[in-house]
């Protein structure tokens, strides 16, 4: 068969080993991976407008970045400001099953161990990635890998427009776009308030030691008193007070109601153990319940009494430090008297008062 | 002058890098491969007995022995194969199952095999004879215009060719009220947060977040922001746990409902009870679609504060940033 004058037997050799170079070469090859960029997503950390707001990229590539100089290209539209980001504040991982199997690390330009990571456009929209010069950097980004690229906060400002915006990928020629839509307002704020709150209960308004005796100690319960230590009372006291509470106690000492002049000596602020023969009047006290109340030292010690409230002054009697539950204190009251305490109807009208630090 | 060669040499060029291009980013494409291999964002458009001589059954159906040889499609945003909106027949069927087909310009059949894409977007079905040329691909072939047996892209000269544009991947998120309140909390009765703050004895949605995408493989919606706090007081989140209402304990947690669309709330906020897993830091996942159709879901979004009876008094808020990501 006699070819057409234009093909010759060596123009058609030419034509043929063009063609097959076409189709088999280098410059055949690049088109021909182009493809759909797939498992797209940008993670933010604040989809408000205007606002500081970190990134995670993430895609596959059908195609991969497996030579030198090939590029990851991330363009962000209009309006998003990432002016004075400096690379430091990115960083790119790639595998196969995560993404985050090979970390590469970002310089200013490529070197056989760095990617080149370089901002550009308004308000450095554009970032570029550039492979390594060996290629391969910490490990190669093969072929159908998943890529992951974030930005911090930092200098990461979103656009300043409510609506959808988009974001382009190209990877080494897969392309691909990540919608993203801001909002003017991202958070809810929930509000609600805690009234202050204080309770305070004595469980009895009246007790008695019974008839005193200078050879026995005596104790105070809610009937005719008893010889043997026993509580004669409680105080409850619960509140929510971040700063907690104090416990006061105001009162003379038992008091003749015969003549005013005759008491039964207090025993003062240290605590003592019972006495008879001696005059005594004191309380000690114990705790239950609650989170940190503490007793003061006047009455704080199981079986020795004190007393040092006045009828002009209040002494501490417990205190908390912060909120609490409902605290329990279980109070036991002595009276002694000597064989010259004076006859008389003793009384002592003592005013417990619970404050809130708020 | 260009030698003639040269010119015949940079036509095949130009060819080839035309050619090399088989797959764009928004083009239909399909093939005949496992059901089990169609996974999402692809859609299965018609499931068959075999590669050749193949009964068919509509992707709805379940049948074993249909699993090994399904037209599975994709590449399109929102793609899926349903009958309604914007739609094409890729063929019709005699029954649900175990069915000849026949050409969607015929009028045998009463069962169809559809694809279809959001709204805005186009989808067209047609039959060549040897080749799909001019469309964007080939889901397979069949025997005859009706009555048909089916088979792979290769089994019959009578092609199944399938075009499909979509609208391009959309995303919209609103979040109707961004400021909720409890009112005065006690420790007696749960309070439920209202959209004007004064709060509710009863549970009540707060407010919602609509969501909607087109994205192929949905969207994952998040809630990040510290517990109820006052100064250096909190008030504790119930955590990754639902959760059951207890009044005297402190609790603050939220749970959501959908509604439309293809969104469901994630565990632990889906149950009767309720959650709080995020913190100041740390994002929770509140909600997620694992497709997009294009249609809204509404969450009615309901929170719960308890608190004890030492909890201490003070203005407590919490800010709460919710974000959503397009999966695409």
């Amino acid at each position: 068969m006699k070819l057409p004058k234009f093909l010759s037997n060596r123009a058609l050799g030419a034509v043929l080993a063009l063609a097959v170079l076409c189709f088999t070469s280098g410059f055949y090859s690049p088109s021909a991976e182009a493809a759909a960029l797939s498992g797209l997503s940008d993670t933010m950390s604040s989809v408000k407008i205007s606002t500081a707001s970190s990134h995670i990229i993430r895609f596959t590539t059908p195609t991969g970045v497996t030579g030198a100089g090939q590029t990851i290209v991330i363009t962000f539209p209009s309006d998003f400001n990432f002016t004075s980001k400096t690379i430091a504040s990115l960083t790119f991982t790639h595998g196969a099953t995560t993404g985050a199997e090979s970390t590469e690390t970002l310089a200013a330009s490529p070197s056989a161990s760095a990617w080149g990571a370089v901002f550009s456009g308004t308000q450095n929209r554009i970032l570029t990635l550039t492979n390594a010069t060996d290629g391969t950097g910490a490990a190669a980004f093969s072929a159908g890998q998943k890529g992951i690229i974030t930005y911090d906060s930092t200098n990461s400002i979103n656009a300043s427009t409510a609506a959808s915006h988009v974001t382009t990928l190209n990877v080494n020629g897969d392309t691909g776009n990540i919608t993203t839509t801001l909002l003017t307002d991202d958070t809810v704020v929930v509000s609600g308030t805690v009234n202050q709150s204080i309770t305070f209960a004595v469980n009895s308004n009246s007790i008695s030691f019974g008839t005193l005796d200078s050879g026995n100690a005596r104790y105070a319960n809610t009937s005719t008193g008893s010889g043997s230590d026993v509580v004669a009372h409680t105080l409850a006291v619960a509140t929510n007070a971040p700063s907690g509470y104090s416990v006061s106690v105001q009162g003379a000492t038992l008091t003749s109601q015969q003549n005013a002049g005759n008491t039964i000596t207090a025993n003062g602020s240290t605590p003592a153990t019972s006495s008879t023969g001696t005059e005594q009047f004191g309380i000690y006290t114990t705790k239950a319940g609650g989170v940190n109340g503490t007793i003061d030292p006047t009455y704080a010690t199981g079986s020795s009494f004190g007393y040092d409230g006045t009828a002009g002054a209040a002494a501490t009697f417990a205190t908390g430090s912060s909120a609490t539950a409902t605290e329990t204190y279980s109070l036991h009251y002595i009276a002694n008297i000597a064989p010259t305490t004076e006859a008389g109807t003793y009384t002592a009208s003592l005013n417990y008062v619970a404050t809130a630090n708020f | 002058m260009m030698p003639r060669f040269l010119g015949l040499a940079t036509l095949i060029s130009i060819l080839a890098i035309s050619y090399s291009f088989p797959v764009r980013a928004g083009t239909l494409s399909c093939s005949v491969t496992t059901a089990a291999a169609c996974t999402s964002p692809s859609v299965i458009a018609l499931r068959l007995s075999g590669a050749s001589n193949a009964h068919t059954e509509l992707p709805s159906q379940s049948t074993a022995g249909y699993a090994n040889s399904v037209m599975c499609c994709s590449g399109v945003s929102g793609l899926a194969n349903t009958c309604t909106g914007t739609n094409a027949t890729v063929a019709k069927l005699t029954g649900n199952t175990n069915s000849h087909i026949e050409q969607n310009t015929q009028a045998n059949y009463g069962t169809n095999a559809c694809l279809s894409v959001p709204a805005g977007g186009t989808v067209a079905v047609s039959y060549q004879a040897s080749n799909c040329t001019g469309q964007d691909t080939t889901l397979g072939s069949m025997t005859a215009a009706t009555n048909a047996h089916a088979g792979d892209t290769s089994a019959y000269a009578t092609k199944i060719c399938g075009t499909a544009v979509g609208t391009g991947p959309t995303l919209s998120f609103t979040i109707s009220d961004s400021s909720i309140g409890f009112g005065t909390l006690a420790s007696g009765a749960a309070r439920h947060a209202t959209g004007d703050t004064l709060g509710s004895g009863t549970e009540i949605a707060a407010h919602t977040i609509v969501a909607n995408t087109t994205a192929g493989s949905g969207y994952t919606l998040t809630v990040q922001g510290a517990t109820l706090t006052s100064g250096i007081y909190t008030v504790s989140a119930i955590g990754g746990t639902n959760t059951a209402s207890a009044a005297g304990t402190e609790q603050f947690g939220l749970r959501m409902t959908a509604t439309g669309g293809v969104g469901t709330v994630t565990s632990p906020y889906a149950a009767s009870g309720f959650a709080y897993a995020a913190n100041a830091t740390t994002p929770s996942q509140v909600a997620s679609a694992t497709s997009g159709n294009g249609v809204d879901t509404t969450y009615s979004t309901r929170y719960l504060a308890n608190i004890a009876p030492q909890t201490e008094s003070g203005i407590y808020t919490g800010s709460l940033i919710y974000v959503i990501t397009a999966n695409f």
